[in-house]
């Protein structure tokens, strides 16, 4: 059984969210802030499969604890949030969130979201590859540039297999969001962007030879092949 | 000082053309010795002392007049005693004169002296034309010009600097202020640029409580919606077949919810306008075209075509996220009221003062009579029963409009469908 971990001061949204996800089969934790939430990552051996964050809590915010956190975990995260900033939205995502829901949201969609990420990367082929001096290891879910591991977030690190897969070719917006995110493009979704900005700045800090990943306007992303 | 050189201009003008006629001078003087004493003598001679005429009556050689006689006079008194009559000038601009006056049955002796008022300097008295005079008003103009520049730049530098930062809040730094040394100065606009401050530090505070208001707003209502969410979809797995319809209906008014909050808080930030915010240079070519793409995947669901007619760049200064906006909900209001299979037009023109964005679509159109008040908050028009939208979306794109100094015009348009122009001036309102 996965295990979530589900972490915002709002008790009563807590209470109600873990009825439902355990209800659709998962173990559920909970922690109302996020110095609580810190202090178990530090001290449990198994740490759960996905957590769900809320922004705004007192004391240390959820963004704070995020970027706390994936220095050294790189689990699936979805970030919730109630200020329903647009801003909000881009800086989860650059701290390394997985994915972003405002509240209200409907809870058929974030278990979709939550299925979707836990599914990822079971998917196709799991035969290694590689793109000029980048490799992937798709059964270890593990990148490399040359000999510099990358440290991906599991939304990174799908979205470098998906244009790896395809490398030389544009991949467009909505099928990057299928196979990175594992869900639909919703209409003015900057996900993908963000964390191709992400991606692209890992990638040229391991290496200036690495491949870059260039955009096309209105279309989508493609990851240069080395010219050699 | 200007009027100080005027006034010795006029009385050295009374003195040099007024000369007196001696006698008839000694014998009035003499007839109101006669007639009221010495006293009434002592007035009568003080509005001739103000014509630089002083006279003394003098009976066996004693002053009359008790005030001592003036030096010059007193100096020559031997010589002025000599004959019946006598005038001297013992300088070229003084006159002494000495008569002999009957007054009764007595022989008094008049003197009088006619010399330039005091203050006058002898240099600047001449008598003989107009030149001095020339140069007198040249030089009051001079001294004015000089005071009056000291003046201006004395004014002008603060005032300038108050300027600057009257400019800079306009333009959105809402922490401009004037500070020391001009704040501190004690004289008026010192003290207006203290209150320039104050009121500077108030509208931020204001515009800083607002924006956090919203959030609060925004927070406080969403958390509720959220739990009844959740709680909706526990209730429902729970539910028979039935009832399902309406947990579906109460979990679609929740989405409505949100979005009129949403709408709300966008309307009031646009309202609060770029307040804090300064403007940037935005290309509306680009941002249509990126808009246009964005709206592709919705474009293709609904079976619609779009054509963009944009120049390469359209720059102007204004506030990117807004101006988004503005354009994400003209484009969306098209989506939504195009019949399948017709064709949105987006056009962005830049014309010398201002850019013009206009989305086109071939929907119903609106009632000629509706159109003005298409752009007023939770306004449906008889044709938008269909538009699952709050009415929020055309207010917010006025105002965001508005604070960009722009207007909007809705008209419709050959052959049906509606017509939506923004016309953006290229400058920053200030």
């Amino acid at each position: 059984m996965r295990t979530i971990l589900i972490v915002d001061d709002d008790l009563e949204l807590c209470a109600l969210l873990a009825d439902y996800l355990r209800r659709e089969d998962f173990e559920v934790q909970l922690a109302h802030d996020a110095e609580t939430a810190l202090a178990r990552f530090a001290r449990d051996q198994h740490p759960p499969d996905l957590l769900i964050l809320d922004v705004m809590m007192p004391g240390k915010d959820g963004l704070t604890a995020l970027r706390e956190l994936r220095q050294r975990h790189q689990l699936p995260v979805i970030i919730l949030s109630a200020r329903g900033d647009p801003a909000d939205r881009v800086v989860g995502l650059e701290l390394g969130a997985d994915d972003y829901l405002s509240k209200p949201f409907l809870p058929r969609e974030l278990l979709a979201r939550v299925r979707a990420l836990l599914r990822r990367g079971s998917a196709g082929s799991d035969e290694p590859l590689s793109v000029g001096l980048l490799r992937l290891q798709p059964t270890e879910r593990r990148a490399w540039v040359g000999e510099t591991e990358l440290k991906l977030t599991g939304a990174e690190y799908s979205l470098l297999l998906a244009l790896a897969r395809q490398a030389g070719n544009v991949v467009n917006k909505a099928s990057l969001t299928e196979e990175g995110l594992g869900r639909p493009i919703e209409r003015f979704d900057r996900s993908v962007d963000v964390h191709v900005s992400r991606l692209r700045r890992k990638l040229s800090t391991a290496s200036a030879l690495a491949p870059g990943i260039e955009s096309v306007r209105g279309s989508g992303y493609l990851l240069t092949r080395p010219s050699a | 000082m200007i009027s100080a050189l005027v006034m010795g201009r006029i009385a050295r003008e009374n003195y040099t053309t007024l000369t007196p006629d001696w006698h008839d001078l000694a014998s009035d003087t003499a007839a109101i010795y006669d007639a009221a004493g010495i006293d009434a003598v002592a007035s009568w001679a003080r509005p001739l002392q103000r014509r630089g005429i002083q006279i003394a009556l003098l009976e066996n050689g004693r002053n009359l007049l008790m005030s001592p006689l003036p030096p010059p006079m007193e100096d020559s008194l031997p010589r002025l005693m000599r004959d019946s009559e006598i005038i001297l000038h013992p300088k070229s601009d003084v006159t002494l004169v000495g008569l002999d006056v009957v007054s009764g049955d007595r022989t008094l002796r008049f003197l009088a002296m006619r010399a330039p008022p005091r203050g006058a300097g002898p240099r600047f008295f001449s008598p003989r034309g107009q030149l001095p005079m020339l140069i007198e008003i040249l030089v009051s103009l001079f001294v004015i010009g000089v005071v009056s520049w000291l003046i201006a730049r004395s004014m002008g530098k603060p005032v300038e600097q108050l300027q600057r930062a009257v400019r800079r809040v306009a333009a959105g730094d809402l922490s401009a202020r004037i500070g020391a040394p001009l704040a501190q100065s004690k004289d008026e606009l010192g003290q207006l640029a203290r209150d320039f401050d104050h009121m500077a530090n108030r509208i931020e505070s204001l515009v800083e409580r607002n924006r956090w208001l919203l959030r609060d707003i925004s927070h406080e209502l969403r958390s509720p919606l959220a739990r009844l969410q959740l709680a909706l979809e526990l209730g429902r797995g729970e539910a028979q077949s039935t009832v399902q319809p309406y947990f579906e209906r109460a979990s679609r008014e929740i989405v409505r919810l949100d979005e009129l909050i949403a709408e709300m808080l966008a309307l009031s930030r646009a309202e609060e306008g770029a307040a804090g915010m300064a403007p940037e240079a935005v290309d509306l070519a680009e941002m249509a075209r990126d808009r246009l793409a964005e709206a592709q995947i919705e474009l293709d669901n609904r079976g619609l075509k779009a054509s963009l007619d944009a120049p390469e760049t359209a720059v102007l200064e204004g506030h990117s996220v807004l101006l988004g906006r503005a354009l994400d909900n003209l484009i969306s209001n098209a989506i939504k009221f195009s019949p399948a299979g017709s064709e949105i037009q987006l056009r962005v023109a830049a014309l010398a003062q201002s850019i013009e964005i206009s989305v086109e679509d071939r929907g119903p159109g609106v009632p000629e009579a509706e159109l003005p008040q298409l752009f007023s908050p939770f306004y449906r028009g008889s044709n938008g029963l269909r538009a699952n939208g709050q009415g929020l979306g055309l207010a917010i794109v006025e105002r965001i409009v508005q604070v960009h100094g722009g207007r909007c015009l809705a008209a419709n348009r050959e052959g049906g469908g509606l017509s939506m122009t923004l016309i953006l001036p290229v400058a920053a309102k200030a």
